[in-house]
């Protein structure tokens, strides 16, 4: 008889963190999952290609100041109410990260066509902005249906990895998390998909806030019990972003050696 | 009269231009509009529904793709969008400028095309942003106003371009003619903006500032600190 594995199969930070492989595309979740983005720096990630759901914050910018990143594919990338990311604009001026400009609902629907198994989907808008003579992979061509007019056709968005943080999970893998992302947006269109989340129970799922959701375990191939695994980033309903610690990070982040410092204290 | 930061009175010129019932979304970066429209709830527009991060009573919508399939289809009344650099058509530059980089689109190379109104809002007004040519043209759409700590602006009903509609009390004219980086076309009914009033103030400083405190705790520390 064929002994078959459980999925998802429930594992530590460190075994997830080799489960991603370097250069892989790796879609992040909006829950910022940061201890698994810290692992990755632990395990000395390199030349991954991040594609952020749809806008980046926290996970971008540590994994671009500990150089794990070779490009970026985002609608933006900011620290919300704290400011701009300092790693990520510096490398974005230096062109040491390749930043792959994009916008949200485009993103959104990018991810759409790979959740829905189709290779690229027409998006609204864009037209007349400077993100289409920017993009090689996106066509204007005149919609089929349409009467004349043109339409702007993006490649589906199906990350070979994806990287979120949920509330909580029961041991099959069904995770809740909050209604304020695009998370299970990203989890349908990845191909292999890592959770982390606050805590693994048996009744995780048994009741739902409004502002909760419940995805499907069977999306789920690595579950992690990572508790405080946003931290600094805040997690939805159960604590608001350590302001402290983002803002050491931000003074720390201002020169290179500091910044490695930090970094290296982060990591111990 | 009371005293006002140019920022405060920013906040209740949107909130004027709020109507009530309006479908409204504000963008997580975005504290001054997100002030007006919770101001112009409480004043004249009580039934706007409001797309805003951690408010109690905001729409629910699953993820921001809802909201933005929402404003895709035609649905979405009101947004409000800033820019690094906007220059006379009111197109809007958030990816870099003067060899500097910025956070990026986020929504707009969408939004700027698909919502009924947007307003743009943006805390410097200096030829530094007010710009004849773009860097880099993020979104390319047309403003309903153009709002700043100096002046109100909106495009000619003809020429499209941006003109001076009212400037703000301390202001003229020519102050904002030289504050800005291409020549700006005069209303005939230029005007100097209303100041706030004393219950707009008092409104905003009390309980919509209570209302913002989860969603931008910085913003209201900050404003609070100067009142």
């Amino acid at each position: 008889m064929v002994q078959t594995e459980a999925v998802p199969r429930i594992v530590d930070l460190a075994q997830a963190a080799v489960a991603i492989p370097d250069a892989a595309v790796v879609g992040v979740g909006r829950l910022a999952p940061m201890s698994l983005a810290l692992q990755l720096l632990r395990r000395n990630a390199r030349d991954l290609h991040l594609v952020s759901a749809p806008t980046g914050g926290m996970v971008e910018e540590i994994l671009i100041a500990g150089g794990a990143v070779r490009s970026l594919e985002t609608s933006g990338v900011d620290l919300s109410e704290h400011g701009m990311a300092p790693a990520f604009t510096r490398a974005a001026q230096d062109g040491t990260v390749r930043i792959v400009d994009s916008s949200c609902p485009v993103m959104l629907m990018a991810l759409q066509a790979g959740a829905s198994g189709v290779s690229f989907t027409p998006v609204p808008g864009v037209i007349g902005s400077d993100l289409l003579p920017s993009r090689d992979d996106w066509k204007l061509v005149e919609d089929p249906f349409g009467d004349g007019n043109k339409v702007v056709l993006v490649p589906a968005l199906a990350p070979d990895y994806v990287i979120v943080h949920g509330l909580r999970a029961d041991p099959a893998g069904n995770l809740v998390t909050t209604i304020e992302f695009d998370d299970r947006l990203l989890i349908q269109a990845g191909r292999f998909v890592v959770a982390t989340v606050e805590e693994i129970s048996p009744d995780a799922t048994r009741a739902l806030a409004p502002d909760e959701q419940l995805i499907p375990g069977a999306y789920l191939d690595l579950l992690v019990e990572a508790p405080g695994g946003s931290l600094p980033m805040g997690c939805y309903g159960r604590w608001e972003d350590d302001s402290v610690a983002i803002h050491s990070y931000l003074i720390a982040a201002r020169q290179p050696g500091t910044l490695k410092a930090h970094l290296d204290r982060l990591l111990a | 009269m009371t005293d006002f930061s140019p920022e405060e009175l920013m906040s209740v010129v949107i909130a004027r231009s709020v109507g009530d019932g309006e479908r409204v979304g504000i963008g997580v970066n975005s504290p001054i509009p997100a002030a007006g429209v919770l101001l112009a709830r409480r004043l004249h527009a009580p039934h706007v529904q409001v797309r805003l991060r951690g408010i109690d009573d905001a729409v629910p919508f699953i993820g921001s793709k809802e909201f933005f399939d929402l404003a895709q289809r035609g649905r979405l009344d009101l947004f409000f969008l800033s820019g690094v650099e906007i220059d006379p058509l009111g197109r809007i530059n958030l990816h870099r400028a003067g060899g500097r980089r910025f956070p990026g689109a986020f929504g707009s190379a969408v939004l700027y095309q698909v919502v009924k109104k947007v307003i743009l809002f943006r805390t410097d007004h200096s030829p530094r942003t007010f710009v004849p040519k773009l860097d880099f043209v993020t979104a390319d759409g047309r403003p309903h106003l153009v709002v700043t700590p100096r002046a109100v602006l909106a495009p000619g009903a003809e020429s499209g371009l941006l003109e001076l509609v009212s400037f703000h009390p301390g202001e003229s004219v020519d102050s904002v003619r030289a504050a800005t980086g291409f020549a700006l076309p005069v209303r005939a009914d230029v005007h100097e903006t209303p100041a706030p009033t004393d219950v707009e103030l008092e409104t905003m400083r009390g309980p919509v500032y209570q209302e913002m405190k989860a969603g931008f705790p910085e913003f209201v520390a900050k404003r609070l600190a100067k009142v």
